[in-house]
């Protein structure tokens, strides 16, 4: 609430008494130590839960999948059990997928933190939305001639060396905030698929997304 | 599966105060124990400890079960529930035109099922002495030429009728107050909004909200009452008053309690990726420790920590599902696969298989107080599908009816648990020609040991076109609400009287309050 607070005073006054200046409000988005400080980045009520519908998109995009009919159909991925529990354009009601004030029962309640998209991180879709997500990534997303494949191909040359998988999800995925600790776990479990057959590269891609995207440090956006 | 409309828990600023009667209902404060007691940062708070001087193997013996049985599309009552009486009789056969049933059919072992004759109940003294009788295909399925009235009604619906252990209760329906044709037809009254509306009557149906908007299903209200009494063995995760075998639903939404939902084959399970390559052994094992690592490593963030801590939980949820499902002690009386339910292209009966299942597994997974929920669904018979269909769906509403009361009989559970009915709405009386159309009051049934059976709550209506109970083509001014409805259940699961009135706010406008199906 700070930062906004900071943000919304130079909107009402630019430093030279001028309000509506957009380009220094823009400017104090950008720039705020909370935007850019990376001590304040590892606090431990920073960050935010990345809400499934944005994760699936995150994965798709990262990995540039695409169908064979051009479209991009998933109008099923608000079901709970089949999906993510979050089909984008389509909240149950007017109140969106989740209200502003959602606090979950647990450590966000009790240091008095917000945690909105918990909301729609019931005990079922949260297992649902893992296997869901690995078959995306896995098998890719839909069926038919509207299946979106993720292109493996492209990064296929990277395979031949697990570390260099690990370090570019880190900084397509985690944003850098990956810990040496599962950085060395992504790097064992890779290295276990051998280099045999016509499948390993994206075999290795794989297997370090579906790791990566089920660990915290992913589905906390810091 | 209906997509869910609405978000599981409510936001917890909404949390209403709860006016707490009952002895033994503690308010809802395991959270802050659990983390006292466990000491660690890392174990989900919902993983509940007891308090001190709580002994673990203190569950309740009182354990009670509702199951709402829902029939999505508006189930056709008049042909469900059919007047016997000569004069009765004829008006209605009149008025259905195509759509009637035959009275006394040719022979019980008819081929045709709409031949075989209805099977009739009463005279019943609450209905001054009107009989009344159930379609032919609630009745006994495997009929022959030789087949006997006596047979035909000795399966099913009517044999829970006639045994007492099932209780109709006729025209009830969504009122904001009681209100007769006249005050209908010239909205002297208010009337409930969005009536013969699919979506909006399968809610008001479930939060029993007859205007306005409800957040909350009534089982989602009664659920954040009686949760604290589901207390789970030390160790495991605490599990669910409202579990749905149907999805995702708005009567079991609270504003706390959050509901849980598994198929007929049980709880979902975490799917791992396989790799198939030499060693792939290695390769599974190293993705399942990696990924149990992720969401049990101590961590600093309170972000990353909650959220490893629901996969936990979550998955120990499941764990602890599946273990109690599987458990010798807990495995139903009967043979398996189906222990004596014709689950057979039944997938009602699959979903209260399961809902047995569980509640023969409720002492280890520690609860006392449960609301399940299962559905069947093509009810919304407007066209020529509307004979077959019925047929079909009576046939197996009845059987999975009978075998799940069965089946509690032979777990000793039939006095503990009571499943009731709802649907839509009722439907016309005439015909579209082809079939019926939406209605709105609609005959319900309650079965259990606890059930006043064999009897007859409410008052059934006069079957016919242009009655005072008919406001248009026969659809049925509702004379029972969906509030003393949920109300006559809600008592008999526990709540106070204050207690249901907070679950039901709209019920002071309705006399009685309860109904006698069920003791109160």
């Amino acid at each position: 609430p700070q930062y906004v607070g900071r943000v919304s005073a130079k909107f009402a006054n630019d430093g030279n008494g001028v309000r509506g200046d957009m380009k220094a409000v823009i400017r104090a988005i950008l720039t705020d130590t909370e935007a850019r400080d990376l001590a304040a980045a590892q606090g431990n009520s920073f960050g935010k839960l990345r809400e499934p519908a944005v994760r699936f998109g995150n994965l798709m995009r990262t990995f540039h999948a695409s169908a064979a009919s051009t479209r991009y159909n998933f109008y099923t991925l608000g079901d709970p059990q089949y999906g993510v529990n979050e089909q984008p354009l389509s909240s149950p009601t007017v109140f969106n997928f989740y209200g502003f004030d959602y606090s979950p029962q647990g450590v966000v309640a009790d240091n008095n933190l917000l945690g909105p998209e918990f909301e729609v991180t019931t005990s079922t879709a949260i297992i649902a939305t893992s296997n869901n997500l690995q078959s995306a990534v896995i098998n890719g997303w839909g069926s038919g001639a509207d299946a979106m494949i993720l292109d493996f191909p492209s990064v296929a040359p990277i395979a031949a060396t697990p570390a260099q998988i690990v370090d570019y999800l880190n900084l397509v995925m985690t944003n850098g905030a990956m810990t040496p600790a599962t950085r060395s776990q992504l790097v064992s479990a890779v290295a276990l698929i051998p280099q045999t057959g016509i499948k390993w590269q994206a075999d290795r891609w794989k297997l370090a997304i579906y790791l990566l995207s089920n660990s915290p440090e992913y589905v906390i956006q810091r | 599966m209906i997509p869910s409309k609405y978000s599981q828990t409510r936001r917890l600023f909404l949390r209403r105060s709860v006016a707490l009667g009952a002895a033994g209902m503690a308010p809802l404060v395991y959270r802050l124990e659990a983390m006292a007691a466990a000491g660690a940062q890392n174990v989900d708070s919902r993983i509940i400890v007891p308090k001190a001087g709580q002994s673990l193997n203190n569950v309740p013996v009182d354990y009670k079960a509702l199951v709402c049985l829902f029939m999505y599309g508006g189930n056709d009552c008049a042909n469900f529930i059919i007047p016997y009486d000569t004069n009765d009789y004829n008006q209605y056969a009149l008025n259905r035109t195509n759509l009637a049933i035959s009275r006394l059919g040719t022979t019980p072992g008819d081929a045709l099922v709409n031949n075989r004759g209805l099977i009739p109940i009463g005279p019943l003294a609450s209905q001054s002495g009107r009989t009344l009788a159930f379609h032919p295909n609630v009745g006994l399925k495997n009929v022959t030429i030789t087949t006997t009235p006596a047979q035909l009604r000795g399966d099913g619906i009517p044999w829970l009728w006639d045994n007492s252990k099932l209780a109709i209760v006729a025209n009830a329906g969504p009122l904001a107050v009681p209100m007769t044709k006249t005050e209908y037809s010239n909205k002297s009254k208010t009337r409930p909004q969005n009536l013969f509306s699919h979506s909006d009557q399968q809610t008001t149906w479930m939060t029993s909200a007859a205007t306005g908007y409800s957040a909350t299903g009534v089982a989602g209200r009664i659920a954040d009452l009686v949760d604290s009494m589901n207390v789970p063995p030390i160790g495991q995760p605490k599990i669910s008053t409202c579990i749905s075998i149907a999805g995702v639903n708005p009567y079991q939404v609270a504003d706390v309690a959050p509901a849980y939902q598994l198929n007929s084959s049980g709880p979902t399970d975490l799917n791992f990726p396989y790799f198939n390559y030499t060693g792939a052994g290695a390769i599974s094992t190293a993705i399942s420790t990696a990924f149990n690592e992720q969401i049990t490593r101590s961590r600093n963030n309170f972000f990353e920590t909650q959220w490893g801590g629901m996969m936990n939980y979550s998955l120990q949820t499941k764990n602890a599902i599946k273990a109690a499902l599987a458990a010798p002690a807990n495995i139903l009386p009967g043979v398996s696969p189906s222990f004596g339910f014709r689950t057979s292209g039944n997938s009602l009966s699959s979903q209260l298989l399961m809902v047995a299942k569980l509640i023969n597994a409720g002492a280890q997974l520690g609860v006392a107080r449960q609301i399940f929920f299962v559905q069947i669904g093509g009810f919304d018979v407007h066209g020529t599908e509307f004979h077959p269909q019925n047929n079909t769906n009576w046939n197996k509403i009845s059987e999975a009816v009978r075998d799940f009361y069965q089946k509690m009989v032979d777990i000793g559970a039939d006095q503990k648990v009571t499943l009731f009915s709802a649907s839509d709405f009722g439907r016309t009386l005439d015909s579209n020609g082809l079939g019926s159309d939406h209605g709105w009051g609609a005959h319900h049934f309650v079965v259990g040991g606890a059930v006043n059976g064999g009897n007859m709550y409410g008052t059934f209506p006069t079957v016919a076109l242009g009655s005072n109970d008919d406001i248009g083509r026969g659809s049925l001014l509702p004379t029972t609400s969906t509030d003393q409805f949920h109300a006559t259940l809600a008592k008999w699961f526990g709540l106070t009287d204050s207690q249901v009135l907070s679950v039901l706010p709209n019920l002071g406008a309705f006399s009685p309050t309860y109904l006698d199906f069920l003791p109160h």
